[in-house]
């Protein structure tokens, strides 16, 4: 029996229960839907955790003391990050870390000691409100943008900087309350750039240690994470200040250096010449959240997925009911079939691609629905999802990247059909069994 | 020669009991082609069962079939197909159309079984429709037909692949008898003009008489067997 002639009683077959149809590709459609619903907003999830923790320091290794095989283990001192230096090959900068590095909280906490308190001056302090340790009982929040930055007076003579070696003295945060006087936020790059020109042009951090000596300190920021802003002092001036104030506690060896690459693809080959160096570069520590994070994301998608065969397992068996009582209404058809000179392989071919219709045309009405539904919310709830989970710049909620669009309802697709035909394996083989003798005289 | 024969039939069913009751009772029984034969007995005598056995829709127990060549016994389902498809022709009580389909689109379905295209299937429709005189009714749904015009259509349907042997189920069991004979008398002129062999089961004798030939069954055997086969006689068997 010619392909073209099954095709045509198998639709003949569809249209003759066209509520039961209806039924069954609403099945479908309602699976597909769900299907290609769950991998967008996962695909979109990812996506948005990829770009957004992706974008941390991706370019950085960290190179700490090796441990249990290192035999002697090597110091990380000043020979050390010269070693590294020469070794690791072209990279953007090499920064050290000091265990008790000259953290600025740490020196407010050993202020309250012998030291003179030092004064931040230069900059309107009004953000450092929150932090209990200032006790500017005068100074009031102010927008930076309203203020005039003054010349400190007096300011201590300043120990005169040199141009290697400023290590940051990371102050978590400190800088969010400027970027919210100028209305922006974490993750927003025009917001970012805009506060690193209007800090470097025009506020000037000074550390007053006494009033002969001052350190003049600048604004670094790697990235486009503000809370990665901090003030750097220069190296040199941390370890002069920590002899001369705290001479009976020397400064240590570093607990790390930091390898910031040129780009992401060059950061194997360092790490491969680090290692032919005999020390032990390894991700930062926010690369491994990132790797946390993305594998939270992956662990999403699994879960996805499995419900995404939750769902098509769930669909295959309404799909095997529904043919199998479809099959046993029908059964003086296929009776009628059998004595008109149909064989059983062409009784199970017809209800086969009866099944590989109602699958075709529900996952294509669920595709067209779930797009439709996807593009809905998307308008709708983006913002409000946005503002709610303080997540900012979410661009979207599901994934509209061309290919992967494609592909996705592809995969949905071809899973719903294939669901289909699966779910129609088994009634196609009874109906094909049905004896025409028993069905004929039962009709 | 016989176009139907059948050698020492029997069909045995078992029942759910596990006892065995036998259907048809070591039937021998020839039949030439062009012949109209009606089969009569009562209910659960073993009518259908003969039928469906020489439409090669179910095989016997033990015995032979030989049908327009074709022996029933051996055949396997494809060539039970093909030869259900080209020689015979069913006409059931019930007429077993696709009631949303069209007059037109039920008689087509034998010859796109035989690999025929869907307008040459079509043609050959509205050509058997005429010839039961429903020729109006080519694309009317079996549903708005009435039943005499539902078993005109099973008729076309059962001769659209010019098939040697007519074997019909009580054709007449869901009909007036003004509409009954009516019936019988499409199926006497095709059997008559087209040499088509015909084979009527039937409870009715009035039906019965039209036949040239009639075959008696009771409780599975042919109890008598009158007619053109030689002049009327009585066989026991």
């Amino acid at each position: 029996m010619k392909l073209t002639n099954k095709m045509l009683l198998a639709c003949e077959g569809v249209m003759a229960k066209k509520g039961r149809t209806f039924m069954l590709a609403l099945g479908v459609s309602v699976g597909t839907a769900a299907l290609v619903f769950l991998v967008s907003i996962i695909f979109g999830a990812k996506a948005y955790v990829d770009k957004n923790v992706g974008a941390i320091r991706e370019n950085l290794l960290v190179v700490k003391m090796k441990e249990k095989d290192s035999t002697p283990a090597k110091a990380l001192d000043d020979s050390a990050y010269r070693a590294i230096e020469n070794s690791a090959g072209p990279v953007k900068g090499i920064y050290r870390e000091l265990p008790i590095d000259p953290r600025l909280g740490i020196l407010i906490k050993d202020a309250s000691a012998p030291f003179k308190v030092f004064d931040v001056v230069g900059v309107d302090v009004g953000l450092f409100k929150s932090y209990p340790q200032f006790k500017h009982n005068d100074v009031q929040p102010v927008n930076l943008k309203d203020v005039t930055f003054p010349t400190p007076t007096p300011v201590p003579p300043i120990v005169q900087e040199e141009k290697e070696d400023y290590v940051p003295i990371l102050v978590p945060n400190i800088f969010m309350e400027f970027v919210s006087t100028l209305g922006g936020g974490g993750g927003n790059d025009t917001i970012v750039e805009e506060f690193r020109k209007y800090v470097e042009g025009r506020a000037t951090f000074y550390i007053v240690v006494d009033d002969n000596k001052a350190y003049r300190c600048k604004v670094v920021g790697r990235d486009n994470s503000v809370s990665r802003f901090s003030i750097a002092v220069p190296y040199r001036y941390a370890v002069e200040w920590n002899k001369e104030q705290r001479p009976d506690r020397p400064l240590p060896n570093y607990s790390r250096f930091v390898v910031e690459a040129n780009e992401i693809k060059d950061l194997d080959n360092i790490k491969e010449n680090i290692v032919l160096a005999g020390y032990l570069p390894q991700p930062t520590e926010v690369q491994d959240m990132s790797i946390i994070v993305s594998r939270g994301a992956t662990y999403l998608f699994a879960v996805a997925v499995t419900f995404c065969l939750i769902i098509a397992l769930v669909a295959a068996i309404g799909i095997f009911n529904g043919l199998s009582i479809s099959i046993m209404e029908q059964a003086p058809r296929i009776g009628i079939l059998r004595s008109v000179g149909g064989t059983r392989s062409d009784i199970s071919s017809i209800y086969l691609i009866e099944a590989f219709v109602i699958g075709l045309v529900g996952c294509l009405i669920g595709i067209v629905a779930a797009h439709l539904f996807m593009w809905g919310s998307d308008i709708a709830l983006r913002d409000f999802l946005s503002d709610v989970t303080n997540l900012r710049g979410i661009d979207t909620l599901f994934s509209w990247d061309f290919p992967k669009v494609l592909y996705i309802r592809l995969g949905a697709l071809g899973l719903g059909v294939f669901t289909s035909l699966f779910a129609g394996v088994g009634p196609a083989y009874r109906a094909a069994r049905l004896n025409p003798a028993v069905v004929l005289r039962a009709g | 020669m016989a176009i139907i024969s059948l050698k020492n039939v029997s069909k045995i069913y078992r029942t759910a009991t596990g006892s065995h009751l036998a259907a048809l009772d070591n039937i021998n029984l020839d039949i030439p082609a062009g012949e109209f034969v009606a089969v009569i007995g009562q209910s659960g005598s073993g009518k259908t069962t003969l039928l469906n056995m020489i439409g090669g829709l179910d095989q016997p127990s033990e015995g032979s079939v030989i049908v327009d060549g074709h022996d029933i016994t051996t055949a396997g389902d494809a060539e039970l197909s093909q030869f259900r498809n080209k020689s015979i022709g069913f006409i059931f009580q019930s007429f077993h159309l696709q009631q949303l389909q069209t007059a037109a689109a039920n008689v087509m379905v034998p010859m796109l079984f035989a690999n025929a295209s869907w307008a040459e299937a079509r043609a050959m429709a509205e050509t058997r429709l005429a010839l039961v005189g429903l020729a109006d009714k080519f694309n009317q749904r079996a549903n708005q037909l009435s039943a005499g015009q539902c078993q005109r259509v099973a008729i076309a349907r059962a001769i659209i692949n010019n098939p040697t042997i007519l074997l019909a189920d009580e054709p007449t069991g869901n009909l007036d008898i003004h509409t009954g004979a009516e019936i019988i008398n499409l199926l006497s002129k095709i059997n008559a003009e087209q040499n088509t062999t015909l084979l009527i089961v039937t409870h009715d004798r009035e039906v019965a008489s039209q036949a040239r030939r009639m075959i008696t069954i009771e409780g599975g055997r042919i109890v008598s067997d009158t007619g053109t086969k030689g002049g009327n006689h009585e066989t026991d068997q």
